[in-house]
């Protein structure tokens, strides 16, 4: 909803409505606010209310340098650890991505690949780094950002290329590279934000 | 079920129950707890049975690692997006850290240290996330492990000539080597007090 500009910087969360278009309470809603102010994405005010916080370029390019650098590190890992098995399924489900015609199919299949390498990273440590981590396009990454489609084909394709090739480099490469697109990706279509908006709490 | 705390350290992994539930032969239960006692999650004792380790040493790797790549990539944020005048406090931070020798001094003056760096990359999402990763040592980290005040210094310093420079890469390069020393000292400390399983 701040994504998409539902809710601008500076504007009050509407708890009330959230709770009722997601047939839950109140309790769940604020629950959550917990979290997102602790993520940096609200602030509440006592007895005001919780208002949004700009979503600026920094955040957008720091987030997916974030997501970049840790499956770098889950390709890592992978590279160390996993079996032979588990690299061809990788190179199936990558196989299954550059064949995916349509934005839920690349949702669907792009999110196995990646469960997958985490798992192959067998790595607690990770898990429960990339546990803290929000998304920052709510729903359908594929179908809401253009040419993410396109980015992420191309990243999975040279991180599988380069995990088959044993290449600890590339792979963290590539993953950082297909990462700093997406940010690009998302950056051109977020609704231009004032930054000095978000102080504008009143 | 590691993992998940299913199956916690010390516990005895219960072959014939797992075979049950997972609806197989005890056979790839077997061969799954060689595989395992081979990845370091399991000690398996042959007559014994199998049993959960606890930390070990890919653990203390991974989350140093992970660390390193956070901080890394706070201090290539600093980088690009601090002024002059705050690269001047860091390098005055950093050289308060260089004259200290005892390890509570040490702490705080590191803490203001790392706090600058973070305020200097400006970012809301690093700054949220440092805040939730833990750390693996309890109590003065500079008290309890060998050599970590010698890597603290020697990283900071590389860390805020890089800074200095303006050269992103090399910041991140030095954070993330300043980590992955530390966890070295913390693996070698937790070997020397037999907190890790030994194989076979």
């Amino acid at each position: 909803m701040i994504v998409d500009g539902d809710l601008v910087p500076g504007q009050r969360v509407p708890q009330d409505n959230i709770a009722r278009a997601l047939g839950v309470s109140r309790l769940p809603v604020r629950e959550a606010l917990i979290s997102l102010e602790r993520e940096g994405w609200i602030t509440t005010k006592p007895h005001r209310g919780s208002f949004v916080n700009g979503v600026d370029e920094k955040t957008v390019r720091d987030h997916y340098a974030l997501y970049g650098e840790f499956f770098g590190f889950a390709a890592r890992r992978a590279l160390d650890r996993m079996s032979p098995d588990e690299l061809s399924d990788l190179a199936a489900f990558s196989a299954e991505l550059s064949a995916a015609a349509d934005a839920e199919k690349v949702y669907e299949v792009n999110g196995r690949y990646l469960r997958h390498l985490i798992r192959a990273a067998a790595s607690d440590q990770l898990v429960m780094t990339l546990r803290s981590m929000s998304e920052l396009v709510p729903g359908n990454f594929f179908a809401v950002v253009p040419g993410a489609i396109t980015t992420q084909k191309r990243g999975i394709a040279a991180l599988q290329a380069a995990l088959e090739h044993g290449d600890a480099a590339a792979a963290t490469e590539a993953c950082g590279a297909m990462e700093r697109e997406q940010a690009d990706n998302v950056l051109a279509v977020l609704p231009q934000v004032d930054p000095s908006a978000a102080d504008a709490t009143s | 079920m590691i993992l998940d705390g299913d199956l916690r350290r010390g516990e005895r992994v219960r072959q014939e129950e797992i075979a049950e539930e997972l609806g197989v032969s005890r056979i790839p239960v077997r061969e799954a707890i060689i595989a395992l006692d081979r990845e370091g999650w399991l000690t398996d004792e042959h007559h014994r049975g199998a049993y959960v380790n606890g930390l070990d040493q890919a653990m203390v790797r991974d989350h140093y690692e992970l660390l390193g790549i956070v901080y890394g990539l706070v201090a290539r944020r600093a980088t690009e997006r601090a002024d002059d005048a705050a690269v001047k406090d860091l390098s005055a931070a950093q050289r308060a850290l260089s004259a200290e020798t005892d390890a509570d001094t040490v702490l705080a003056v590191n803490d203001a240290y790392l706090r600058q760096l973070t305020r200097m990359a400006d970012s809301v999402r690093l700054t949220a996330l440092l805040r939730v990763m833990s750390g693996v040592i309890p109590g003065n980290f500079f008290a309890v492990v060998p050599g970590a005040i010698a890597n603290q210094k020697r990283g900071a310093a590389a860390i805020t000539k890089a800074v200095r420079a303006r050269d992103g890469d090399a910041a991140a390069r030095a954070s993330e080597r300043m980590l992955m020393a530390q966890g070295e000292s913390v693996s070698d400390l937790l070997t020397e007090r037999d907190v890790f399983r030994s194989d076979g």
